[in-house]
C-alpha cells in the first residue's frame, strides 16, 4: 500500500525539499461532518506607537522613512472532518433485544482530522505603492505557513472547533444509523465507544 | 584623571552591554498580524471514504517570461455519498445497492512546509520575476486538475470503488441484518 517515490532535480534548498513523497492508503472511514475554518493575516508596516522593544522600534523608524505603503490581507480556508473508523466495528457492536424490541449499536469513537486547505490563497487587499517591494510568491508561501501554524495552535487550544464538529457528527450518526437499522417497530439506540 | 578615564570607560561598557541585552531581549520584528480563525460552516454528511492519498507534487508554471517552481504536498481522498444511495429491497431478506459516483477531493496538506517555493525567475532581464496572486493561483489550480487526472490514470479510483463495494456490503449487512448486494455500474469511475 505504500509507495515511496523520490527525488526531483532542483538547484536550491536542502535535501528534504528535494524529496518527493507519495502514499496511497486504503481506509474505511465513515465521514459524518466537515468544518470549514477561515484564517486571515494582514501585512502592514510597524508603527512606532505599537512597537515593543528595541528591535521593533528600530524597524518602525525604518518603515516610517520608506517611501510608499505596503499593505495586504490574505486568507484561505482549511477543512476538518469528523469520522468513525469502520475497521473498528465488530459484529458484537450490534445487539438485538427481542423482548424490548431494541437494537443497540455501539459505534467506534468519533475522530477528527484535517482534510487539507485551499491551495489557492485569497488576496483580500493589496496596496503596495511608491518605492516599496512587491509581495512575491515566496513571501505569500511563508505567510501561509505562519497562518497554518497559528490556526493549528488555535484549534488545539480552543476545544470549540472539535466539539462543534463532533456534535454535528454524533447527530448525523444517530439519524443515519437509526434509519438504517430501524425495522419492524424496533427502537434503535446509538452509542459511541470512548476514544 | 586616570580614575575619571576608567569611570568613563566603565560607563560606556555598561551602556553598550545594556543596549545589547535590550536588543537581545526585545521581541522579534513581524509585520504580519494574525486574525482569529473563524468557523465558516459545519455540515453533516454520510460519506464512505475508502482511499486517502498524500503526495508531493512539483508546481511548475510560467506566465509570459516569468516562471515558478515549487513543491506542494497534496492530500486527496476518494469518497462515496451514502445519503443518496440507491437501495432496493428484494423480498424480506435481500437489499440491492448501487454504488454512486465517487467524490474526489484534492487539497493542499496542512502538514508543515506543504508549499515551498524553490525558484522563481524571469527571462526578461529588466522585468520582475514576481507572479501576482491570481497568476500563482491559476498555476496551482492546473496542478490540481492534473493531479485529479493522475488519480484516475493510476487506478486509485478503480481501487477505491472496489473497496467501497466490499466495505459497504459488510457495513450494511451488519446494520440491517439482511443480505446486501452492492453493484458497481462503472468500476473505473466517472472522470470529469
Amino acid at each position: 500500500m505504500l509507495a515511496i517515490a523520490f527525488f526531483s532535480g532542483c538547484n536550491t534548498g536542502d535535501s528534504m525539499q528535494n524529496t518527493f513523497y507519495s502514499e496511497v492508503k486504503s481506509v474505511n472511514k465513515l465521514v459524518l461532518a466537515q468544518m470549514t475554518i477561515s484564517k486571515m493575516a494582514t501585512i502592514d508596516d510597524l508603527s512606532l506607537s505599537e512597537a515593543k522593544g528595541l528591535k521593533q522600534s528600530v524597524a518602525a523608524i525604518g518603515d516610517a522613512m520608506k517611501i510608499g505603503n505596503r499593505k495586504a490581507a490574505y486568507s484561505y480556508d482549511t477543512y476538518m472532518r469528523a469520522f468513525i473508523d469502520l475497521t473498528n466495528l465488530q459484529p458484537t457492536d450490534v445487539t438485538v433485544d427481542e423482548s424490548s424490541k431494541t437494537i443497540t449499536l455501539t459505534l467506534p469513537a468519533i475522530q477528527t482530522e484535517y482534510v487539507g486547505r485551499d491551495a489557492e490563497i485569497r488576496e483580500d487587499h493589496y496596496r503596495v505603492t511608491g518605492l516599496r517591494s512587491e509581495i512575491d510568491a515566496e513571501e505569500r508561501a511563508k505567510i501561509k505557513e505562519q497562518m497554518n501554524t497559528a490556526l493549528k495552535t488555535e484549534v488545539e487550544q480552543n476545544p470549540v472547533f472539535r466539539d462543534k464538529l463532533s456534535l454535528q457528527a454524533r447527530g448525523k450518526a444517530n439519524t443515519y444509523f437509526s434509519s438504517l437499522a430501524a425495522r419492524d417497530g424496533y427502537n434503535v439506540i446509538v452509542k459511541f465507544k470512548e476514544s | 584623571m586616570k580614575t575619571i578615564r576608567l569611570i568613563i570607560i566603565f560607563v560606556i561598557v555598561i551602556a553598550i552591554a545594556g543596549v545589547v541585552v535590550w536588543w537581545q531581549m526585545s521581541p522579534e520584528v513581524s509585520r504580519v498580524t494574525m486574525h482569529k480563525a473563524e468557523i465558516k460552516d459545519v455540515r453533516a454528511m454520510a460519506q464512505l471514504c475508502t482511499v486517502d492519498i498524500t503526495e508531493d507534487v512539483p508546481v511548475k508554471g510560467s506566465v509570459g517570461p516569468r516562471h515558478i517552481f515549487a513543491r506542494q504536498t497534496v492530500n486527496g481522498s476518494i469518497s462515496f455519498d451514502l445519503d443518496n444511495l440507491t437501495m432496493e429491497e428484494i423480498g424480506d431478506s435481500v437489499i440491492k445497492v448501487t454504488l454512486p459516483p465517487e467524490i474526489v477531493e484534492i487539497y493542499e496538506s496542512t502538514e508543515p512546509n506543504s508549499y515551498v517555493i524553490i525558484d522563481q525567475w524571469t527571462d526578461d532581464f529588466f522585468d520582475s520575476p514576481n507572479l501576482t496572486t491570481a497568476q500563482e493561483n491559476a498555476i496551482k489550480s492546473k496542478v490540481r486538475d492534473n493531479f485529479r487526472k493522475k488519480i484516475y490514470a493510476k487506478g486509485y479510483v478503480k481501487r477505491a470503488r472496489a473497496e467501497a463495494v466490499e466495505n459497504l456490503t459488510s457495513m450494511l449487512s451488519a446494520m440491517t441484518g439482511k443480505r446486501v448486494t452492492v453493484t458497481d455500474p462503472s468500476p473505473a469511475g466517472y472522470p470529469k
